[in-house]
């Protein structure tokens, strides 16, 4: 089939070069071609490839595609060709981060199941900051805000370093609870929980000698312990909880080593976690026995951080 | 030509390369070659990354690379490799991970290496990285087993895993693909499917820690969705079997340590006897 596709691209060049409205009309008959392509297979490597190269010759509305896009993911929203589509025309029409953010609270809201969500929300968020709270302003240069967008689009390209800030992490950790408490055995919250720690640690590396941060860090952990602690209290058989549990009690053990005398804290409460999270991997041995063999390295990593 | 390389290996792996007619089967993936150097599909097709490697990975098998004319091969190859570091799979520029892979290992097999820039093709697929260890076909796509396969193999053949990967939060991730079933998936919260019984487990036993799913539990899996009439492997148990995973499942079952099998590299996906043979150099981790 790429053959045939590659042959209508070589008709199309000289057509879509010439511009004018015999270019539009043909980009208009090759979107509707794809799309009753992709009407049939939603999973067409060459299909999706050859509506995006139609796309970028910026003969047809963005808009549209957005809601086309839209269509196709509430048919299935897991379709990892049209989060990669809508991303693609995101790009292109310079989207503010922040509807692109909506949209996926709204698919959140839908279902919290939806993993490509938590995925694309977990490329969004390091960008809140970097984007303007008002729409830019008419004397923003064209270069000025070009670049700006050059920065958005490879950040939420997968650029990594940028910190989530403390109060969009809090209003998450909000969001991912509702998702974990309604579906406590639903992977997808529980892998982003596990990313929103490691954002919240990576305040305190940036910081290695801030007691403050030291301090937040060691609370966030507490509220999110004892979050997960309600939970299993209501779902004792939740292995997903009792894995998030094991894995903060290891990073508290962490935290508190790092306290050492300056918080007051003796070398009892830090033996004392070690030794809960070294128990908490060990129980999951046995609950969950298809992963026996990370949770044994887990709790050997437990043991050695506490020597 | 995908298809030909994953029946041609599922039959090495089996130790029956004999039911293949070689000097045929070499005629035509030659034939197929185009005058850039790139192979198609089939004949009549155009060239694309995706077949080159495929041919190429034929030619290794049959110990025949010496018919193809490395400089032109690899000229091919490298001209795809646009300034970001990524590869395009053919002139039309479609951009995934996957053509990394080829692109990588296409070189890595022709000896130039040399031909493609190594850092920044190792800088691209840093930038496919996802929040959860895992890799995507672009910057910003969603993780996926698939695209961990290609992105783990391509980093180890750049000699970079261990400066982009987080071997402990990717090894866990992978290990979660493990379902009731025994039987891997490619997402969270999919379901599972044979073909991942290679893609996910090979780049755990690249990243050195094969153990952290239940080898038992996936053995069992795969010998269910044989068909043991017509024989075959299909994706699930009761559906129709075809090449592609029936290949998958026997890598996966090679990669376990199934008797009888040949053992596979889980870098290169050819047998461990022929990726010494070409003395192929690739990154493997261990879980310290």
């Amino acid at each position: 089939m790429y053959t045939a596709w590659n042959h209508r691209r070589e008709a199309l060049v000289p057509v879509f070069k010439e511009g004018g409205q015999q270019a539009m009309q043909a980009a208009a008959e090759e979107l509707a071609l794809t799309l009753r392509a992709l009407t049939r297979n939603l999973k067409s490597y060459s299909a999706w490839h050859h509506r995006k190269w139609v796309i970028g010759h910026r003969l047809t509305s963005l808009e549209a595609e957005i809601t086309l896009v839209e269509t196709l993911l509430d048919a299935d929203d897991r379709n990892f060709h049209g989060w990669a589509y809508r991303r693609f025309v995101a790009d292109l029409m310079g989207m503010p981060v922040q509807r692109e953010l909506e949209y996926t609270t709204r698919k959140i809201q839908h279902n919290f199941s939806n993993y490509s969500a938590w995925h694309y929300r977990s490329k969004l968020l390091p960008l809140l900051h970097s984007e303007p709270g008002v729409p830019a302003a008419a004397d923003d240069s064209p270069s000025a805000a070009a670049e700006r967008q050059a920065m958005i689009s490879s950040s939420r390209a997968g650029a990594t370093g940028a910190l989530v800030l403390h109060q969009t992490l809090e209003i998450e950790y909000e969001l991912v609870s509702q998702a974990f408490f309604t579906e406590p055995e639903d992977q997808s919250g529980w892998i982003y929980h596990r990313w929103l720690l490691g954002c919240s640690v990576a305040h305190w590396q940036a910081a290695p000698e801030s007691e403050a941060e030291r301090a937040r860090l060691a609370d966030v952990l507490g509220c999110q312990l004892a979050l997960v602690s309600d939970l299993l209290d209501l779902e004792p058989g939740s292995v997903w909880a009792r894995k998030t549990r094991a894995h903060l009690l290891g990073l508290m053990q962490r935290v508190g080593g790092a306290a050492g005398g300056s918080a007051g804290r003796g070398s009892g409460g830090e033996a004392a976690d070690c030794v809960a999270a070294a128990a908490a991997w060990e129980d999951l041995e046995g609950l969950d026995p298809y992963r026996a063999g990370y949770y044994r390295h887990a709790c050997s990593v437990s043991a050695r951080a506490s020597v | 030509m995908s298809g030909v390389y994953w029946g041609a290996t599922a039959l090495h792996i089996l130790g029956q390369p004999e039911r293949l007619d070689k000097a045929q089967l070499i005629a035509w993936v030659m034939s197929c070659q185009k005058p850039s150097g790139g192979f198609a599909g089939s004949e009549k097709h155009d060239a694309h990354l995706l077949y080159t490697l495929s041919a190429l990975q034929i030619l290794a098998l049959y110990d025949s690379l010496d018919l193809v004319d490395a400089s032109q091969v690899a000229a091919y190859v490298a001209g795809l490799q646009r300034g970001d570091g990524s590869f395009a799979g053919d002139e039309w520029g479609e951009i995934d991970t996957r053509f990394s892979y080829c692109a990588l290992y296409s070189l890595a097999l022709l000896r130039r290496l040399d031909a493609a820039n190594v850092p920044a093709a190792v800088d691209f697929l840093r930038q496919c990285r996802n929040f959860d260890g895992g890799f995507g076909a672009q910057p910003g796509g969603e993780s996926h087993a698939g695209q961990v396969f290609t992105c783990v193999a391509a980093l180890s053949i750049a000699g970079a895993l261990d400066e982009v990967v987080d071997a402990d939060l990717l090894g866990w991730w992978i290990s979660e693909r493990q379902t009731p079933s025994g039987g891997l998936n490619g997402r969270p919260e999919k379901l599972q499917d044979v073909c991942y019984s290679w893609w996910a487990l090979s780049a755990l036993s690249t990243l050195g820690r094969l153990a952290w799913i239940d080898a038992p539990a996936l053995t069992a899996f795969i010998l269910g969705c044989q068909d043991l009439e017509l024989g075959g492997i299909s994706d699930r148990p009761d559906d129709a079997v075809d090449v592609f995973h029936t290949f998958f499942g026997l890598a996966g079952l090679s990669l376990l340590g199934h008797p009888g099998l040949a053992p596979i590299d889980p870098v290169f996906a050819l047998p461990v006897t022929t990726v010494t043979r070409l003395n192929l150099a690739a990154q493997r981790l261990s879980c310290a």
